[in-house]
């Protein structure tokens, strides 16, 4: 018998999960709710997240269960951080390799549990996709509709057509 | 299969998870999204950061993470500045005095570092007694040995003070070079020696004097600590030692990364000699000497391209061609690898690129400066500077090197021969894209294995007309006796007052795209505004327009001179306060006594001129400052004016 405690989760649409709740707490809304409501063996509810989904976010807990945590407020502006941006770890890379509505349903949820590193992990994945695109190009991959009149749109092409031969 | 009705995830996240993708993007990704859709826009307008980074790329310029404004400071600062140069308006106008007895100084980033002799009570003991008698007051010279260093005003940095700190080194100090960055000075040393004649002579990224010695000693080339002139924590070796025999007049020192290179100048045998030394600063090993008469070949000046690309302007033989050095630059663990593979040099000659041919035979000599060092490193060196420590400021951001441009100065003699006593001098600027000469290299490069190391390596040649005019812009300088200076994308030019030949205008050039764009679009609105703008304001039409009423101007393309005040140029200064003139079509220098063929170059610059004067006898430039030269009636510099560009709207006066 695992000695580890062990806490459980509900999806929206009612499918219970049962984990360590080390992994659960890779969650900062989870981590919490459990600070606040005690130890409980009432399931945690997620409104917000499907089971599959959820089922998604719990293997990148377990994977990542024991990293330390990232640091509350890491400077966005700095270099480092910033560099390492598009970069993505191997298992990470396998991970989020799923079709853009899973993708896009994993950012929601990571965002929703305050799951950082995952959150990362996402917007990155959408980052690469959109890098080295055109805007039609981009349009097209996530079903953007150009709300620009065409003037607005070679005005704003106009002043930053600098950018482009550099 | 697809025909099911596609879901816009993208709606299904919120405004900051956008910001968060796009955060994630560089800023040339970042500005092809503005105009994906509305909610896109709007998203990057909402964030200081986007804001900021698509502002530091328009500028040219890379954000220092160890300053710790907020982002928004740094976006603030970052626009005020932008705003300044297009106007030139600034916020501060400081005189730096240069002490009489000011030895060898460099003025670079915002500091200046000079070697000082002690008072004369201070250093009764210590005269050197071979020194042989100099005239007046250069015994001091010989003696300055104590390192002085200072920060100019600053508006961007939070410590505006003026900041001075200085040392007694123990040794005379003959030439010295700094980099603000790497907090670095390399101080040479002077050889216990006879001095022959002074020379004084302003130029370069930096301003110097010298006096011609001669010694068997080795030079003794000291790694030191800018903000403290101790020993440099990065050095392993505090000292590196140079042998030379040749008389050495005159010594330039510059540095980009861990290459230091120090270039002795010499006259010997009725023949200015050259020898370039390059050195790993952090290891102390050497990476090449470079002398020109064993080469046969001859330059006068050097500048890093890079932290391991430099570029040597040669003048002889043959046409003028600027040769690209590249060097090992891998760190002193790999050396087994490298014997292993053979004798590899650790510096190659990987290209020349020509310059437009002169008319032969003509006795020219061509005098080019490469000014432009600001280094395109990781600025991890940069210390968190406080009020209370000294050296360097730690700016909220700087220029990024890599969109930097580089700038030859060339005269040009020619005529030297029996039928003709006078000969004619011809100055010319030439501005390169940085970008271009590394593009051109590595593309050449790629094919042959990606490596550049090599023994077997061939040195390759690029014609002008296959490089040069869509990269470069020649300028023709003929009203000023400097050699000009740049920083960044910006060149600096002192185009003089016709009445009166003591003062002079600023005038500023801008070579990065972003503000050649902007000034373009400006101009075009404003045309289809008013159609009568050449009546209304002339000096921002077009230099290729020509304007009604004034039929001197020409209407060919040729470019006029980049530094003359044309006097439709005044006129329109008395109405405004700064004049602004876009340069977007090629310019051309026709050939003639000089060139073989007509000079083509179309690199696009925006030129804004002050309608003030200024009493200078010439002008340096970083990226915040102007520096006037103040001169007394001996031409010795006796005071640096600085002007600090900044502009938030309520400064101006």
């Amino acid at each position: 018998m695992s000695a580890a405690p062990q806490v459980t989760l509900e999806s929206s649409d009612g499918e219970k999960f049962k984990v360590d709740k080390e992994v659960a707490e890779r969650s900062v809304l989870i981590k919490n709710m459990i600070e606040d409501v005690g130890e409980s063996d009432n399931p945690i509810p997620l409104p917000n997240v499907n089971a599959s989904v959820l089922k998604k976010v719990l293997e990148y807990c377990e994977h990542h269960r024991g990293d330390p945590l990232p640091a509350a407020d890491a400077d966005p502006s700095n270099d480092d951080n910033r560099k390492r941006a598009t970069e993505i770890s191997d298992w990470d890379q396998k991970f989020i390799q799923v079709d853009q509505e899973m993708l896009f349903e994993i950012i929601l949820a990571a965002n929703y549990m305050d799951i950082k590193p995952l959150l990362d992990v996402g917007c990155k994945t959408v980052a690469n996709m959109i890098k080295g695109k055109t805007p039609e190009e981009i349009r097209k991959l996530f079903n953007i509709v150009n709300d620009f009149t065409p003037e607005e749109e070679a005005q704003i092409k106009k002043e930053n057509e600098w950018a482009e031969d550099r | 299969m697809d025909d099911y009705l596609p879901i816009r995830y993208m709606d299904l996240l919120a405004t900051e998870l956008i910001v968060m993708i796009l955060g994630c993007l560089d800023p040339r990704d970042l500005l092809r999204n503005l105009t994906v859709c509305r909610r896109f826009r709007d998203a990057i307008e909402s964030s200081p950061l986007l804001k900021y980074s698509i502002a530091l790329a328009r500028v040219g310029a890379v954000d220092n993470s160890n300053n710790s404004l907020s982002l928004k400071d740094k976006l603030k600062r970052l626009e005020s500045q932008e705003k300044a140069w297009l106007n030139l308006t600034f916020a501060r106008r400081d005189t730096i005095h240069i002490p009489a007895r000011f030895g060898p100084f460099d003025l670079c980033s915002g500091v200046l570092v000079g070697a000082r002799a002690l008072a004369p009570e201070d250093n009764v003991d210590d005269v050197d007694a071979n020194v042989q008698p100099l005239p007046d007051g250069d015994e001091e010279n010989l003696n300055a040995r104590q390192l002085l260093g200072t920060t100019l005003p600053s508006v961007l940095s939070d410590d505006t003070d003026v900041r001075s700190w200085s040392r007694d080194v123990g040794f005379p100090v003959y030439g010295l070079g700094i980099d603000t960055q790497q907090n670095l000075a390399i101080v040479i040393q002077r050889r216990t020696s006879q001095s022959a004649m002074r020379l004084t002579c302003f130029g370069f990224q930096m301003l110097r004097r010298g006096i011609i010695e001669n010694s068997e000693e080795p030079f003794q080339i000291h790694l030191l600590a800018l903000s403290t002139f101790e020993p440099h924590p990065l050095a392993t070796q505090r000292i590196y030692e140079h042998h030379t025999d040749v008389r050495v007049s005159q010594i330039s020192v510059r540095c980009m990364g861990n290459l230091a290179g120090v270039m002795f100048h010499s006259f010997e045998a009725e023949l200015f000699q050259q020898t370039l030394l390059i050195f790993d600063w952090t290891t102390g090993i050497t990476k090449a000497c470079i002398e020109s008469v064993k080469e046969g070949r001859f330059f006068d000046d050097f500048g890093f391209v890079t932290s391991d690309t430099l570029v040597l302007p040669v003048r002889k033989p043959g046409p003028a061609t600027l040769d690209i050095y590249k060097f090992d630059t891998r760190k002193v663990e790999r050396r087994s690898e490298r014997i292993s593979r053979g004798s590899l040099p650790t510096a190659v000659r990987v290209a020349s690129f020509y310059l437009p041919a002169m008319r032969q035979p003509l006795e020219v000599s061509v005098n080019p400066i490469c000014c432009n060092t600001e280094p395109p490193i990781p600025h991890r060196f940069y210390a968190k500077s406080s009020p209370t420590t000294p050296g360097p400021r730690c700016p909220p951001f700087y220029q990024d090197g890599e969109n930097s441009l580089l700038s030859f100065s060339f005269m040009v003699c020619h005529g030297h021969s029996a039928q003709s006593v006078t000969p004619l001098h011809e100055r010319f600027t030439l501005v390169v894209q940085r970008r271009a000469l590394l593009k051109r290299i590595d593309d050449a490069l790629r094919p042959a294995n990606g490596r550049w190391v090599g023994a077997q390596w061939k040195t390759m040649y690029f014609p002008w007309n296959e490089w040069g005019p869509s990269s470069s812009r020649w300028l023709t300088m003929k009203h000023l006796s400097w050699a000009c200076f740049m920083s960044g994308t910006r060149l600096i030019l002192s185009p003089i007052i016709p009445e009166d030949r003591s003062l002079c205008h600023l005038r500023v050039l801008d070579f990065n795209p972003a503000v050649v764009e902007k000034e373009k679009l400006r101009q075009q609105q404003r045309r289809s505004q008013q159609p009568s703008y050449c009546v209304e304001e002339p000096g921002c039409s077009k230099g290729r327009t020509i304007c009604k009423g004034k039929g001197k101007r020409r209407e060919s393309d040729v470019l006029e001179d980049a530094d003359a005040m044309a006097k439709s140029d005044i006129e329109n200064l008395a109405s405004q306060s700064a004049l602004v003139k876009l340069v977007d079509e090629p310019g051309r220098i026709p050939a003639g006594k000089l060139w073989a063929q007509e000079v083509h170059s179309n690199l696009p610059y925006r030129q804004v001129t002050t309608k003030e004067s200024f009493p200078y006898a010439n002008v340096v430039i970083d990226d915040e400052r102007i520096g006037g030269i103040l001169v007394g009636e001996d031409g010795e510099l006796t005071d640096v004016e600085v002007l600090t560009m900044y502009d938030d709207g309520i400064s101006i006066q």
